[in-house]
């Protein structure tokens, strides 16, 4: 896990500008606190801010092959780079390191853009190909690892594992581009190639992109998507050689993940059933105690102590924890919206980056989480939502059917069972099973009440962005074959796993203290596994992680096993009224500064700002909650990038690699 | 009635229990079979004397044919 950035600049210019490489680098140092390296020829510039992982002595970047003719910066890892090696060397390829960084440079003379297809791992590389003059920049197949670019007739082409290092070269434009707010106002995140960041574009997951710097064109292309069996008959399988199936390739998984490091990799314990079974299964694969690391709230609401308890006492872990307070959720809010590039609708990254603090100070850099199952697996509600309410559209009138809006969101303080009038009405609606989205109608719809609260003409500048059709519109023609499930599973797996959960909860605050995640879960071959395992695997009638449950049954306890699912979840408003107030709140939304930035109606915040002092953010709804946090994080977002630079400039202070062609 | 619904309901109680169900439980079988057999169960039939408990469930998946 690194920090890559890199530039060719436009063709009139002669040398690449070395301070730039310098300062882009230095703005991802959180990203690679060990040591740094930069490779500059007359045409190029490729730069790395190193955390050291594999081959921790050997493994420096940026790399080349033996004629130096193709180099590469490399943020990631490729988990299975030893049989790939050995592979390679069978070939003929000879290696000077054991780092799996040296494995792609010599993977891609071997089968050039056919080697991201061999490679299982999580990575964002950019390869600079000396002779040909060509950049090519690719990133993993579920976007577990970040990669942005910018391209334009004065600036050349630039890319960066984070934006704020592009906008380190002041001719990069600093301006939010009212689509991709369009997206996080519906999506809750922005979809790639979009960001929120006018002009600045993010390489899609799954795809290769080559910028040809003789012509200054960009092309790309997909070398994997994700896809799903036709939704056949329901039939009889064996439940038990499915189940060991599925386990068999998720050990694998964790196997890899594990072992395949050359520091100590610990795992993160929410308590739920994913992060137990993956902790219980590395756990097996280690003589010494695992370290187990957990989050704990001082709201009783959120808090699954007693689960994690539980869970590391039977796995013998040693056991960390952090109490997220809302003080402290408050606190490091605008530090976690400054590493996230984006508007975020909820705090619940913010805890997370409490835990990869608590990681980093306990000596680990690397940690295996549960993360990606509910999209792979069906877990989500909105999977279970679906059932219902197409179950609910099969008969309108019916008195009996809207019970089983009980079974809906236990959890929530207004669940649907304490509701049911109101749940039986918004849940009855956009139900048109001939609708390809019929499964996120209603969270879009509600997202979007952010958007009210916009300054009228960005919000026609926003609403005139149909984001929706767009993203339908990508939808694969077979989908129409598939089970109305696994097209909700392409939605998830298509915004909000990329663009929220394996970024403002994954990538970005586990970075910003310097710890890699890993991701079991998201192993392609587990992944593709279960996309082509029938509906009723996962999704049981209303079970969800159905097939899973019954894998795990032999590693968890029952108490893991039968708790009802509760989705991670932390306080929104409240973490900034009442005693924990911070200073800034005022400071940021105060009218003034509302009307300054122009995104926001002055009048709304403040209306919504009284309204959260009135009650010291307690009790609100879900809507204000989001339109609260969503407003705040904008603000930050805009105070931090577009008033002001996206970073600071300060060099790296790690040793250096410097490879100088000119 | 039909392998596969024999298949799902079998599955759905080692799942729920044999019962007695609450009106949740009744109503997410019924959302079972539906989805298996692909009928709609008319309304009155969706009460606890035909998806109660396991016998009913049973019962009422053996006759299935006649109501489809």
């Amino acid at each position: 896990m690194c920090g890559i950035c890199g530039f060719v600049p436009p063709a009139r210019e002669s040398v690449p500008d070395l301070d730039l490489i310098k300062r882009m680098i230095g703005r991802l140092r959180h990203r690679g606190p060990d040591s740094c390296g930069y490779y500059r020829d007359r045409r190029a510039a490729l730069g790395h801010a190193r955390l050291s992982i594999i081959d921790v002595e050997g493994g420096a970047q940026p790399l080349s092959n033996e004629d130096e003719t193709i180099w590469i910066t490399f943020n990631g890892e490729i988990f299975n780079y030893l049989e790939l090696r050995a592979e390679l060397a069978a070939r003929g390829h000879v290696m000077r390191t054991r780092s799996d960084t040296e494995v792609i440079v010599h993977a891609w003379e071997e089968w050039g853009s056919g080697c991201f297809e061999r490679f299982n791992g999580q990575w964002a590389v950019a390869i600079w190909d000396v002779r040909k003059r060509k950049l090519i920049l690719s990133r993993d197949r579920l976007g577990i690892r970040p990669l942005y670019y910018y391209t334009a007739p004065q600036s050349g082409f630039l890319f960066a594992s984070e934006a704020k290092a592009l906008f380190a070269d002041p001719s990069v434009p600093r301006g939010f581009d009212p689509a991709g707010l369009a997206e996080v106002f519906r999506f809750w995140c922005p979809v790639a190639p979009r960001t929120v960041f006018s002009g600045v574009k993010e390489v899609r997951p799954g795809h290769i992109l080559e910028f040809d710097a003789d012509i200054s064109s960009v092309s790309e292309k997909a070398y994997w998507t994700i896809d799903f069996p036709d939704d056949g008959e329901y039939a009889a399988v064996n439940v038990e050689r499915e189940c060991e199936n599925l386990m068999y390739r998720l050990k694998e998984a964790s196997r890899l993940r594990f072992t395949r490091s050359d520091v100590p990799v610990g795992a993160y314990l929410s308590g739920g059933l994913d992060s137990s079974v993956t902790s219980a299964v590395v756990a097996g694969e280690t003589e010494a105690p695992l370290s187990t690391f957990s989050l704990r709230f001082s709201d009783s609401e959120f808090d699954e102590g007693v689960y994690q308890y539980s869970m590391a006492k039977r796995l013998g872990t040693t056991h960390h924890e952090v109490l997220a307070s809302r003080s402290e959720i408050g606190a490091v809010f605008p530090e976690v919206v400054r590493h996230a590039e984006r508007p975020v609708l909820r705090t619940a990254p913010a805890p997370l980056f409490l835990l990869s603090r608590l990681v980093r100070s306990e000596g680990y850099k690397v940690v295996v989480t549960g993360e990606g199952s509910d999209e792979v697996l069906a877990g989500y509600d909105i999977f279970r939502e679906l059932q219902v309410r197409l179950f609910l559209a099969r008969n309108p009138q019916s008195k009996y059917r809207a019970q089983v809006l009980q079974r809906l969101y236990p959890w929530m303080a207004r669940s649907p069972g304490k509701a049911p009038a109101f749940a039986q009405a918004f849940f009855s609606k956009n139900t048109d099973p001939t609708d390809p989205a019929v499964s996120h109608r209603p969270r879009w719809d509600s997202t979007a009440a952010v958007t009210a609260l916009l300054e009228p003409e960005l919000s026609r500048e926003v609403s005139a962005h149909r984001v929706d059709d767009e993203l339908v519109a990508r939808l694969p023609s077979q989908h129409k074959r598939w089970h109305p499930v696994a097209r909700a599973q392409w939605f998830e797996m298509s915004t909000l796993l990329p663009g929220y959960i394996l970024s403002s909860q994954g990538d970005r605050m586990l970075m910003a203290h310097s710890v890699e995640g890993r991701f079991p879960f998201l192993d392609h071959n587990l992944v593709e596994h279960a996309g082509a395992l029938p509906m009723h695997l996962k999704l049981f009638a209303l079970d969800e992680k159905h097939l899973l449950k019954l894998g795990a049954a032999r590693l968890l306890p029952q108490e893991i096993l039968k708790r009802p699912k509760q989705p991670y979840r932390a306080p929104d408003a409240a973490s900034f009224f009442g005693s924990s107030q911070p200073d800034w709140v005022d400071e940021v939304l105060n009218e003034r500064s509302v009307a300054e930035a122009g995104i926001f109606r002055p009048q709304a915040v403040s209306k919504l700002l009284e309204k959260c002092r009135r009650i010291d953010g307690e009790q609100m709804s879900n809507t204000d909650n989001m339109r609260f946090v969503g407003v705040l994080s904008t603000m930050l977002l805009y105070e931090q990038f577009i008033n002001g630079t996206g970073g600071d400039d300060t060099l790296h202070p790690g040793p250096v690699t410097a490879i100088d062609r000119v | 009635m039909s392998e596969k619904l024999r298949y799902g309901v079998s599955r759905y109680i080692s799942l729920r229990g044999s019962g007695p169900y609450d009106d949740a439980t009744m109503m997410e079988a019924a959302l079972l079979i539906e989805e298996i057999a692909d009928v709609l169960i008319p309304e009155e039939q969706l009460h606890s004397g035909n998806l109660g408990n396991a016998d009913c469930l049973i019962r009422f998946a053996s006759s299935l044919e006649a109501v489809g």
